[in-house]
């Protein structure tokens, strides 16, 4: 509901903590 | 182009790489990309992270600025919209928030406030870049903890 009220089509769900640690990694320990 | 979307409880990031970029790679380069939202009145400036907040003012701006001014007018500021989408106890499409807010000044749903993060990165992405955030394959983090109807709530 909320991407589709932002107009973008209906996304892939990934569950943390897998893809958040490669994020979490790159942008630093700040990111919740 | 992979486009990935970390929609935090704090703050949200947007990764993303493009398949174009692997030649004599093992894998293509990740690129963060640089968030412009509101940093100080009037002033817009591209962050790393678009902080997870919004503040109810004209135009309800996100990220920075609503967390700084935020802590100045803790009623006008919407957090944690994330633990709301999540928290089976309340109606999640209600307008709840801010929950700090006397009941009157509850404006807005936690789907809504999600919705908003969102948007402010598809506004960013399709100015800075050629075809359209939405024309795009997204993946889009969630929590393990989300129950079925959270992750409903956030497509």
């Amino acid at each position: 509901m909320a991407a589709e009220q932002a107009g973008l089509p209906k996304p892939t769900l990934l569950e943390e903590p897998a893809v958040c640690a490669g994020i979490r990694a790159i942008v630093g320990p700040e990111h919740g | 182009m992979k486009i990935g979307i970390d929609l935090g409880t704090t703050n949200s990031a947007l990764a993303y790489i493009d398949e174009r970029e692997a030649e004599d790679r093992d894998f293509p380069p990740i690129h963060i990309f640089e968030t412009p939202q509101l940093v100080a009145p009037g002033r817009t400036e591209p962050r790393r992270t678009l902080p997870s907040f919004l503040y109810l003012e004209d135009g309800q701006p996100v990220g920075v600025y609503a967390r700084e001014q935020g802590a100045l007018v803790p009623t006008k500021l919407v957090h944690s919209a994330k633990s709301w989408l999540s928290n089976p106890d309340v109606d999640r499409t209600a307008k709840i928030l801010p929950w700090d807010s006397p009941e009157t000044g509850r404006v807005l749903s936690p789907v809504e406030v999600s919705a908003r993060y969102l948007a402010a990165f598809r506004e960013a992405w399709d100015r800075a870049k050629q075809l359209p955030l939405a024309d795009r394959d997204i993946v889009l983090t969630v929590p393990a903890s989300f129950d079925e109807e959270a992750r409903e709530l956030t497509l």
